[in-house]
């Protein structure tokens, strides 16, 4: 007779009777203990994430409301806007900062703004650098331009003044005054135009006082240039291989 | 007979603690049920009520009108890109015009500039008159001017010489714009 399995035989049944005692005594406790932790296991795996499904939700609907409040702004500040004033306003802007080495430009300022200060142009040489080579980490490439103008004190530094208010934007670099005569370097500055992806996302908003003052500023600027004034020569002070009329009137 | 044995009164009292223990139980389970389907089904309705798409298909409406003018929209990036660039480049640039207006306006009438140059922030400026009390006021005028530091950041009086032939006393300055 095999009495470890006897022995073990009479535990388990004396588990299952000591079980069913149990279950009789208290067999009306488990359908609400069952209910409760199926509340619980349906509260963390359902209602928790439905919860953070509904924060998540309104999340994205804050954020698409306010994207199409923004889209709505743009449209409405879009519609608002001239399309012949905002190509206006275009054209002035890249005369003051041209997209490209803007020689007719450079020649048309520095022939208007002598003709207006009343000196003479004399040599004028460009020095560009490649043609064809784009300046690379240069936030603002320029176009050099060595000048000889004869005039009084005085018409020379209305002209210097001139240019500062004039399109294309310049700089003078070096200035030598004397005896009539006055050699400069003056950089004239351009800056390629970016490439316009259309991304209709992107906010339109009204231009700011500031950037309606510049605006202004670029139409009275571009309109002190007049195209086509012949440069003013003189030929009793400058032998001029290079200095000659406007070649680009 | 034993009369300490009690028939009735501790197996009543454990019956009731039983009964009113598992009448809590049930209206927890029933309250915690209730509670989890209603809040569950809120939340479905809730998230089924967000007008997401309505949102959607108004910003795809509005952003085809938008598109319907493209020249518009291209015109206005172009000017903003353009507005940036100048104000950047304006706010950088080396202007000499309101230290030369400066140093122009100190000067006498009787006073002439036989030179001036322009470099590196540098203006250096010769001039010369017959007048000595002349050359004095110029000089004052400019060393004022560096004082007071606006446009100009310092003076340097270079030299004074007096052309004894010519009867004319010259005077050079270097003068920092800021």
């Amino acid at each position: 007779m095999d009495l470890s399995k006897d022995l073990k035989d009479i535990r388990f049944n004396a588990d299952l009777s000591t079980f069913l005692t149990v279950y009789k005594q208290y067999k009306n406790f488990f359908l609400p203990f069952a209910v409760i932790a199926a509340s619980l296991i349906l509260f963390f795996i359902i209602l928790i994430p439905q919860v953070q499904g509904v924060i998540s939700a309104k999340a994205t609907e804050s954020e698409e409301i306010r994207k199409l409040e923004s889209l709505k702004n743009s449209n409405s500040n879009l519609s608002l806007m001239n399309e012949e004033e905002l190509t206006k306003d275009l054209t002035a802007l890249n005369k003051v900062l041209p997209g490209t080495k803007d020689f007719a430009g450079i020649i048309n300022s520095i022939s208007s703004n002598a003709a207006k200060s009343g000196v003479s142009v004399g040599n004028f040489e460009f020095t560009v650098g490649d043609l064809n080579e784009k300046e690379q980490g240069v936030t603002f490439p320029t176009i050099q331009i060595t000048l000889s103008v004869s005039g009084t004190d005085k018409t020379t530094v209305d002209f210097v003044k001139n240019l500062y208010k004039s399109a294309p934007i310049a700089q003078i670099n070096t200035l030598k005054l004397g005896s009539g005569n006055t050699n400069m370097k003056i950089l004239f500055y351009y800056k390629a135009l970016p490439q316009v992806s259309l991304d209709n996302s992107l906010p339109v908003v009204s231009f700011s006082q500031k950037d309606k003052d510049l605006i202004t500023k670029s139409n009275m600027w571009s309109e002190a240039v007049f195209e086509g004034v012949p440069i003013s020569i003189d030929l009793e002070n400058f032998s001029t291989d290079s200095a000659r009329i406007n070649p680009f009137q | 007979m034993n009369s300490s044995i009690n028939l009735v009164s501790t197996r009543s009292d454990a019956l009731e603690r039983e009964q009113r223990l598992l009448l809590i139980l049930r209206v927890i389970a029933v309250v915690l049920l209730v509670a989890i389907a209603f809040f569950s089904i809120a939340a479905f309705i809730i998230t089924t009520q967000i007008p997401i798409s309505k949102i959607k298909s108004e910003q795809a409406q509005t952003l085809s009108q938008i598109s319907a003018s493209p020249k518009k929209l291209s015109s206005y990036f172009l000017i903003k890109d353009r507005l940036n660039n100048i104000n950047s480049l304006l706010a950088s640039r080396m202007d000499y015009t309101a230290s030369i207006d400066s140093v122009f306006s100190k000067i006498p009438e009787n006073v002439t500039v036989d030179s001036m140059s322009i470099e590196s922030r540098l203006i250096q400026i010769e001039m010369s008159s017959a007048s000595l009390r002349s050359i004095d006021e110029v000089i004052h005028s400019l060393v004022s001017l560096g004082s007071d530091g606006k446009v100009i950041k310092s003076v340097k009086l270079e030299s004074l010489t007096l052309n004894a032939q010519a009867g004319r006393y010259s005077v050079s300055f270097s003068a920092e714009v800021l």
